[in-house]
């Protein structure tokens, strides 16, 4: 009986190649956009569960609360001492890990790098979390201070191929690190990477003062790994308690929680995190994408099969008669389906293997189709084509077979009208599915151009970063200076302790006349040099900006932004000479921040210093050089290489033992919306994908339609219809279904792009503009796809018509 | 074999309803041959389809075998029909995409035959019909009178009680038109009881008894010889 089944559908196939080829392509490419995303899906679900006891490793957050606004924002890092106190506080915590980030300048010999992705981190790092240590003994390596464990990749780097273990690398100026253990490849899917983890022994030698007992100075990222059976809920309700007891300044408007370390990937969206993570929202939509893709190609399987079940009618009817019953009719052509459904899935994997190099590069991963590794792969392929293939099947499956032979047999059915109202909404749906990935990628697209021509407020071409600057070299910046503005090519240059397109990051308490001391907002705050105005090309709305004629500039002088001013209460003019008050750090040895009071000599106009997801807040300005972490400097246009040249030569005057290290202004920028240019890639191609498997659906659906009706249109010809009378009633039911998709397409895509847009504070609006002509582009490419059908449909000649019966 | 009594069938469309057939007596006994005839529109081939349990009589008794079956589900027909009849269409209605072997293996296959007799049975049906050079052909390929051939094989591999024959020969020429008249007339001498609807007065002379049709009556009968039970 299957073999009987199996021959009848693969002969079918052969005989009508161009619908077969249709509805396999069609079902491949939506099983290949489904394999694709639940790759990716995969991927991000299964960042850090690599650890054997990710269980039961937490990470420890705190969440601020403003008690003025009513907001909250939660920070990744918290203070150096909490790990101690937590080990005294809670035995049942059998181990704390740190993590202190550090930029150092790493050498051996005559190399020389800063290195990024260098941690400090607890000597016990290893019994808590599973990195592959495959030279070194984990329980000692990081046991001594001014020890340290590379990877395999960095060893190469700095030693070539010789034995990297005991080597003594020099960190910084004049301290020395041995190491003592070589990482093998650390997992891709991990919520950060690192290349050196140093021994945290060395902390009380490193760190000043300020930041090994201060509890507001959150420079660690800290790690708990709870003992077996013990539960998170139960340590965090011991915190209000914690905290009282240890920080109590801190007691208001903050609580401490644990976040579960498989969690932090796609749901923690801290300030500070370590890396940016991923997002369980994309995720949710990619998901989402996938369902609706293999959703439209199923949804043009049922309709093409139904639409060809005419040519199939004589042989249900026969069947019937030679004593078929319906269940085996059922069976027979879903059986069908799911055959076509696999020969698909071969197409899809095939299909699959070919663009996972370039979908890599979209979504920034290296994803593989590991065949023998991951079993539930398989199964889950095996089970997409299964389900793609029964779903898909049911609707045709269970229409023909209930053809009645009387009917069939005298040539009464036509496959026809009965399906035609389902099948037209099915086309409806897809396109609906077409239009709304359209929009929503037209949308994105739009933001995006908004992000990057909105007025910034400051002048982002042509000007050169040099950041991670240390203490040591800011005194020298004047000198510095003077010597860069020599070359006519350099058009000025300052210091800054902030660069915009980064994150604004120090929250500094101010003394604002008209305020008692303990209401006086905190605010953000950038310590510059002189000229940071003019480099940046930022305007003023009263007052001026600093100025070395002024000699009180120095010491008392405070620039605040627009916002700033707002906050306070006063207008940009009465702003001026108010008087005013921040802090700065005076000694970095001792780490100790001291007031610094004067006036307010200007307020400049808003700028958007962050990303354009943030709103404007109030900023402090003030000339305070040895804070200043970075260095702008605004080059002409033209000859760039050989400024870039000049300014390295100058560089290494001053600083001989660093590399000059620099990047661009514009180029930082772009970075801050390189997600959302991504998503839009991604949510464009998506949008051709489903129009293209949609067009597929209508162009089959569209040339059955014509065949059934070409006695109709023969007869219509002979009583005078002109071809375009005959094009215009072929398309008409059709331009009537992609109408009808728009209308509910518009709402679902407006709804979604709205939430999407709430991220961003400053947005465009959503106008029609973008709605119509998602309709528009769906209108006419389903006419295109319609009207070629017609034509030829139109043009025959109408003898060979009427001749059908 | 078959009795019926007051069957009436009417087709109700949205507005129209069209009496097919009414008061219908008709018996039939096993061995006869029986032709049905009349006027295009007057019924014949609904009362074909009622005899072959194709379908239910809106009103009416119809005793198949003995067996009341006027009110029986699709599923109780069709394994009634499978078992005990064979059909023969005016426009032949084989499957294209099988071969000529396979179309008529098919009611063998429903029938849940082994593989192995229904390989014996399939060549003996061909080779009775004289068609078994042709076993691996499509139906395009042949000529009509040769897919006739394959359909009367495919009607009675089952050994059927009963061949129902719907104008067989309306697709023919008269050479072949005699062929297939002749086939049925060996397997009606055989045993097989035949009902056969013909616009064809000559060819309805092959049967025993002639039942004339005319708007879903029967009107009148010749009878040619009486077979009794």
């Amino acid at each position: 009986m299957l073999r009987n089944y199996m021959i009848v559908a693969v002969r079918n196939l052969l005989r009508h190649k161009v619908y077969s080829a249709i509805n396999i392509a069609g079902l491949a490419i939506g099983l290949a956009c489904c394999i694709l995303i639940l790759l990716f899906v995969q991927d991000e679900l299964s960042y850090d569960r690599y650890h054997e006891k990710a269980g039961r490793i937490y990470r420890f957050t705190v969440e601020w609360r403003n008690s003025r606004t009513g907001e909250t924002a939660q920070a990744a890092k918290g203070p150096y001492r909490l790990a101690e106190v937590l080990r005294t506080d809670f035995p049942e915590v059998p181990h704390i890990i740190r993590f202190n980030r550090q930029r150092p300048l790493i050498g051996y010999g005559d190399k020389r790098f800063f290195e990024g992705r260098f941690f400090f981190v607890d000597p016990d790092v290893f019994e808590v979390f599973s990195f592959p240590l495959i030279q070194g003994d984990p329980r000692t390596a990081l046991r001594e201070p001014f020890t340290v464990v590379m990877t395999r990749e960095m060893a190469r780097k700095y030693f070539g191929d010789e034995d990297p273990m005991g080597k003594v690398l020099r960190y910084g100026d004049n301290r020395e690190l041995k190491v003592t253990g070589i990482l093998g490849e650390v997992p891709r899917h991990s919520h950060f990477q690192f290349d050196f983890l140093s021994s945290m022994k060395v902390a009380n030698t490193l760190f000043n003062r300020i930041v090994l007992e201060n509890w507001g100075e959150n420079t660690v990222y800290t790690y708990l790994l709870l003992s077996p059976g013990v539960s998170p809920a139960g340590i965090e309700r011991r915190f209000p308690d914690f905290i009282r007891k240890h920080a109590p300044q801190w007691a208001q408007g903050s609580r401490y929680f644990l976040q579960p370390l498989t969690d932090i990937h796609l749901h923690s969206h801290t300030r500070g995190e370590i890396e940016p993570n991923g997002d369980i929202v994309y995720v949710y939509a990619f998901s989402a994408i996938a369902v609706f893709i293999l959703l439209i190609a199923c949804i043009n399987f049922m309709n093409l099969s139904t639409a060809r079940s005419a040519s199939r009618a004589r042989e249900v009817g026969m069947r019937k008669v030679v004593g078929a019953n319906r269940s085996q009719l059922v069976q027979q052509f879903l059986g069908e389906s799911v055959f076509l459904s696999f020969l698909a899935l071969l197409l899809a994997v095939a299909l699959v293997e070919l663009s996972l190099p370039a979908f890599n590069g979209f979504v920034g991963k290296a994803l593989d189709m590991n065949y023998s590794g991951n079993l539930t792969a398989i199964f889950g392929l095996v089970g997409i084509a299964l389900f793609a293939g029964v779903i898909a099947g049911s609707y045709p499956a269970f229409f023909m077979s209930a053809f009645e032979p009387v009917d069939v047999l005298k040539g009464t059915i036509k496959g026809g009208p009965k399906g035609a109202g389902f099948r037209r909404v099915l086309v409806a749906f897809q396109f609906a599915i077409s239009v709304f990935l359209i929009v929503v990628t037209g949308i994105i697209y739009g933001q995006l151009e908004h992000c990057r021509n909105i007025k910034l407020g400051y002048d982002k071409e042509h000007v050169v970063v040099i950041s991670g600057i240390p203490v040591s070299l800011r005194q020298n910046y004047e000198a510095f200076k003077q010597e860069l503005l020599q070359n006519p090519r350099v058009v000025s240059a300052a210091g800054t302790s902030r660069i915009p397109s980064g994150q604004l990051g120090s929250n500094i308490s101010t003394r604002a006349e008209g305020f008692p001391e303990e209401e006086s907002p905190s605010m953000q705050t950038v310590w510059v040099g002189y000229d940071f105005f003019e480099t940046l090309g930022m305007s003023f709305a009263a007052g001026r900006g600093f100025s070395k004629g002024a000699p009180s500039d120095k010491k008392a002088a405070f620039v605040l932004n627009e916002a700033a001013v707002r906050a306070l209460g006063w207008t940009p003019e009465n702003a001026i000479g108010k008087r005013f008050g921040s802090q700065f750090i005076e000694d970095w040895q001792r780490g100790q921040w001291v007031w610094k009071d004067g006036r307010v000599i200007g307020v400049v106009k808003d700028v958007h210093f962050e990303s354009l997801r943030e709103k404007i807040v109030p900023v402090v300005f003030f000339i305070q050089p040895n804070m200043a972490g970075n260095f702008l400097i605004r080059v002409r246009p033209d000859e760039i290489p050989g400024t870039l040249h000049f300014l390295k030569q100058k560089w290494q005057e001053f600083n001989p033992n660093r590399p000059f290290e620099y990047s661009f202004l514009d180029e930082r920028f772009d970075q801050l919306y390189r997600t959302e240019e991504k998503q839009g890639q991604v949510f464009g191609t998506f949008a051709l994908l489903a129009i293209f498997v949609a067009c597929l659906g209508l162009f089959g659906l569209a040339s059955f339609a014509t065949e059934r009706r070409t006695k109709e249109i023969g007869i219509r010809k002979v009583l005078g219809a002109s071809v375009s009378n005959i094009v215009f009633l072929m398309s008409k039911e059709f331009v009537l279904l992609v109408g009808v998709a728009n209308l509910i397409a518009w709402p679902v895509a407006y709804y979604a792009m709205n939430k999407w847009l709430e991220d961003f504070a400053y947005r465009i609006e959503l106008g029609p503009g973008v709605f119509v002509l998602g309709g528009i582009l769906a209108m006419v490419i389903a006419l295109a796809t319609v009207s070629a059908q017609a034509i030829r449909a139109a043009r025959a000649n109408p003898v060979d018509a009427l001749r059908y019966e | 074999m078959i009795k019926t009594n007051n069957l009436k069938k009417v087709y109700t469309t949205e507005e129209v309803e069209t009496t097919a057939l009414n008061n219908v007596n008709l018996q039939v006994q096993p061995g006869e041959f029986v032709a049905i005839m009349g006027p295009s529109g007057c019924g014949k081939s609904t009362l074909l389809n009622l005899l072959g349990l194709l379908d239910n009589p809106s009103e009416g008794e119809f005793y198949f075998l003995d067996e009341e079956v006027s009110k029986y589900s699709e599923r109780q027909r069709a394994d009634l029909r499978k078992a005990n009849i064979g059909f023969v269409f005016q426009s032949f209605n084989l499957i294209d995409e099988l071969t000529v072997g396979e179309n008529v293996e098919l009611p063998l296959l429903y029938l849940g035959v082994s593989p192995a007799e229904r390989k014996t049975r399939v060549d003996e049906a061909l080779e009775q019909m004289q068609i078994m050079p042709r076993k691996n052909h499509f139906p395009q390929q042949l000529s009509g009178g040769q897919q006739q051939r394959v359909a009367v094989a495919r009607a009675v591999i089952g050994r059927p009680k009963l061949i129902l024959a719907d104008e067989p020969t309306g697709n023919l020429d008269s050479a072949h038109g005699d062929e297939v008249m002749k086939m049925l007339t060996e397997l009606n001498e055989a045993g097989t009881t035949i009902i056969m609807v013909t616009h064809s007065s000559a060819y309805a002379d092959y049967a025993h008894r002639v039942v004339h049709l005319f708007d879903g009556h029967i009107v009148t009968e010749n009878i040619k010889e009486r077979r009794d039970a």
